[in-house]
């Protein structure tokens, strides 16, 4: 019963409406053990920037069911909230939570999680090293092709940072070879480029660049900024810089 | 079960979800989100192009700044001077008219934690003014109408030096 509240107010009233709030109301009452239904009611304060609302419905969810919310509340701070040390925390108790399992909350793997994490904490080492093991065992397990492209964006963006520019290369291509229309890789190949003073090189790609950008063709999240978010003012820099 | 008695059971079944829902009704008079113009912030004249409000997130691509978030980032970044020894989100709540003006706007105070909590109040008054000194936002487009829409800006501060700025 609680379960078809909970539905009813998903699927025919907008959410975050007082309708929508209201069933899913009636859906805790029924059964205050729905984890789903709490979390549910969490999420248009989330997306509203209302956090001190979000934030205990989001929590009870966790402590009711923390397999299936733990991972994903990490996801919520790690980029709602930018709270790069209490993400991690949430990704680190997946590991416990499912042991051999690697949870995967809103369809991005902890791994590749906790790699974002600790590049924003500037801990290049351990982002490299979770980067390079999220792509790693979905090789192995499934080949390099079920690899999420813009990890190769994030891990070659670590690779600029530390000014291995060849290793960089390696992966920015590799995008290229599984999402050919990836601005972020002309973009960032352009800057390759152009810092190692092949200026026409640089010059074609970031007109690749922004001809794929103006086509909506460049690493974006719903709802907030990813991180290493490039945008047409970023390119129209380099684009100056390649033709003076 | 007969059919006369099976009605008589849907009906008051109904009857209490209805009654139930009235009661709850209480709770939820508008959406989650929604700011009330009698007591929002800003300029007093403005006004939406309709009851309707949207949020910036209903439009594909998102509405926002019109100048982009680096835009955004890096004119705060020139105007801001801190104030005081804060820490946590700072969000100013408001609203885009069809025109692409902002104005309505709410204040939102938590500590890092996302518990409620006072900041110093010259330091709201300096974000709230450069928050309303961004004058250009795109307009939402929705069946070839312009919409009025709910968007959002959070400062996380960490002794009072802007770290993040969300969404």
């Amino acid at each position: 019963m609680s379960i078809e509240y909970l539905e009813n107010g998903e699927k025919n009233f907008g959410q975050g409406s007082p309708e929508n709030m209201e069933l899913i109301e009636i859906a805790i009452k029924l059964d205050p053990a729905n984890a789903a239904a709490w979390r549910e009611l969490s999420v248009p304060y989330l997306k509203r920037g209302i956090p001190h609302e979000w934030k205990p419905l989001f929590d009870k969810a966790v402590e009711l069911d923390p397999v299936t919310w733990q991972g994903w509340r990490g996801y919520l701070k790690l980029f709602f909230y930018r709270d790069y040390e209490s993400a991690i925390a949430d990704f680190n108790a997946t590991d416990t939570l499912t042991p051999g399992f690697t949870d995967y909350p809103q369809s991005m793997s902890v791994d590749y999680l906790r790699g974002l994490a600790y590049f924003q904490l500037g801990e290049e080492e351990k982002a490299l090293d979770y980067y390079t093991k999220y792509i790693n065992e979905v090789t192995t397990k499934s080949g390099e092709d079920w690899v999420d492209v813009f990890a190769f964006i994030h891990r070659a963006i670590l690779f600029m940072k530390l000014r291995e520019y060849e290793k960089a290369v390696v992966d920015l291509e590799k995008c290229l070879k599984y999402y050919p229309s990836s601005s972020d890789a002309y973009y960032h190949l352009a800057m390759i480029n152009f810092e190692q003073g092949r200026k026409q090189i640089a010059k074609e790609q970031i007109a690749k660049a922004k001809s794929l950008f103006e086509k909506g063709y460049y690493m974006h999240k719903p709802y907030v900024e990813t991180f290493g978010q490039i945008d047409l003012y970023a390119i129209e820099d380099i684009e100056k810089k390649v033709t003076d | 079960m007969n059919t006369p008695l099976k009605s008589t059971f849907y009906c008051i079944g109904f009857l209490v979800i209805l009654l139930s829902c009235k009661k709850e009704s209480k709770k939820y008079s508008h959406d989650i989100g929604y700011i009330d113009p009698a007591t929002a912030l800003g300029d007093k004249e403005f006004k939406t192009c309709s009851d309707r409000i949207y949020e910036y997130y209903n439009f594909e691509p998102y509405a926002g700044y019109k100048y982009g978030k680096r835009a955004l980032r890096d004119s705060i970044a020139k105007k801001y001077s801190a104030i005081g020894n804060e820490s946590g989100y700072l969000t100013f709540r408001f609203v885009v008219n069809c025109k692409g003006s902002a104005g309505r706007y709410q204040i939102i105070e938590n500590d890092l934690d996302s518990k409620p909590k006072k900041f110093n109040k010259e330091l709201i008054s300096h974000l709230f003014s450069i928050t309303q000194q961004f004058k250009e936002w795109q307009p939402a487009i929705w069946e070839n109408e312009s919409r009025d829409y709910n968007i959002y800006l959070t400062y996380k501060l960490r002794d009072s030096k802007i770290i993040e700025i969300l969404p």
